[in-house]
């Protein structure tokens, strides 16, 4: 489901400038087709984090430079453990054992 | 939904700013979206900004607080929170990828720094990468490029960039400030800064390679019986000896008044091409002297033309 710009500001209750601000600072990163934006859902999804985080949570327009990279840095890191986790979990269990025990070893950082 | 007052943690009496206060002090504690490993989160959140929405409604606040309705029947908010797409599948649309002047960071380079790693503080295994080269351009005014200067740029984060211009710099010649660029990852080096400069023209001097151009006006008996004169130079005002009989395009050099050579090199020279004014308004004497004169040795200084 693709939704256009006009959508997003209906949806969204956003100001038309801000959601613009906002596609240009690439916090918000939908696709350009026909001279319209095409949000997708997780854009959609990420424009109302944004609305919560500006409108809701008062934080500062300007901070968002910093929040957004590193929430997104936390999801990479997510997604990057939940692969590591699920490839340990298809060692043989007497690795996973060793894995296992390596990592509770409080003498090993 | 229970007691919107309990979930906020505000009393009956609370003020619209005091509940305005404890809402957004508990969202920012539940927002699923920044607590993803956090699975309740969302069911808080929801509870919180449905007691919110209820609470923010004077009219409905007032008729509870009479207790004519329940909190049930508050709007639900259907939504999806982000956290679903950016921690799912398809969740790298926004991984860092250096593609925006950030450093990237991708799952892969995560796994390149866990499993390439022989061991600890071994300097090989980790991942790192150079930052980012940049690009910059900087105006120039014709004599700081000519003599050397320092600059300074404003960068858009804030940040200012000292520049040395070395003199003789040419336009559209490009300076490069080592490790001026973008940070590096995973203690890499720093990227590199490129200045292009664009100089400005002079009102006064062209330039020519080394050598340095310059139009200056003489009056009719500095053309014709000679004379000193002072002319400006790149590196100030000196004396010109105008030979007798001077004409207009007759050039002189100034030996060594050119441009500087960056290299430590010979210097260019500069040189003056005269040009005959004659004076702003009609001097009567000269037309008199004029009209009684015929040159000794006729000239046609448009031969060939017509």
């Amino acid at each position: 489901m693709m939704l256009l710009f006009d959508e997003i500001v209906v949806r969204c209750r956003v100001d038309r400038a801000d959601l613009l601000v906002w596609i240009e600072r690439r916090w918000v990163r939908p696709a350009r087709e026909n001279s319209d934006w095409h949000f997708s859902e997780q854009d959609l999804a990420r424009t109302e984090l944004i609305c919560d985080l500006v409108r809701d949570l008062d934080i500062d327009p300007e901070a968002l430079d910093v929040i957004l990279p590193l929430l997104d840095q936390v999801y990479t890191l997510r997604r990057s453990l939940r692969a590591i986790t699920q490839a340990v979990g298809e060692l043989p269990a007497d690795t996973r054992r060793q894995v296992r025990e390596r990592l509770l070893d409080p003498s090993k950082p | 939904m229970d007691n919107p007052y309990d979930i906020l943690g505000v009393t009956q009496g609370a003020s619209d700013e005091e509940i305005r206060k404890a809402y957004r002090a508990l969202a920012k504690k539940n927002h699923p979206d920044l607590h993803p490993g956090d699975t309740g989160a969302e069911e808080r959140f929801k509870a919180i900004s449905a007691a919110n929405n209820f609470l923010s409604d004077a009219e409905r606040r007032a008729r509870f607080d009479r207790g004519e309705i329940d909190a049930s029947g508050a709007e639900r908010q259907e939504r999806s929170f982000y956290r679903a797409y950016a921690d799912g599948s398809g969740g790298e649309t926004y991984s860092p990828s250096g593609a925006d002047g950030e450093g990237a960071f991708s799952a892969e380079d995560i796994f390149a720094e866990v499993f390439g790693q022989r061991g600890p503080g071994d300097e090989r295994a980790r991942f790192r990468m150079r930052g980012a080269d940049v690009t910059y351009t900087l105006r120039c005014p014709f004599l700081d490029a000519v003599n050397g200067a320092r600059k300074q740029i404003a960068l858009p984060d804030g940040k200012t960039l000292n520049v040395s211009i070395p003199k003789g710099t040419r336009d559209r010649q490009t300076l490069r400030l080592k490790g001026q660029g973008m940070p590096g990852i995973g203690g890499g080096p720093a990227g590199d800064a490129f200045i292009e400069v664009h100089i400005e023209p002079h009102a006064l001097f062209r330039r020519k390679d080394d050598n340095i151009h310059v139009d200056i006006p003489v009056t009719l008996s500095e053309a014709v019986l000679g004379g000193k004169i002072r002319v400006p130079t790149i590196d100030g005002v000196v004396d010109l000896t105008v030979p007798k009989g001077s004409n207009t395009g007759t050039t002189l050099r100034l030996r060594g008044k050119g441009v500087p050579s960056a290299a430590g090199g010979a210097r260019g020279d500069q040189y003056v091409t005269l040009k005959l004014v004659l004076p702003d308004t009609p001097d009567p004497a000269l037309s008199e002297f004029l009209k009684d004169w015929s040159p000794a040795a006729p000239y046609e200084p448009r031969k060939g033309m017509t």
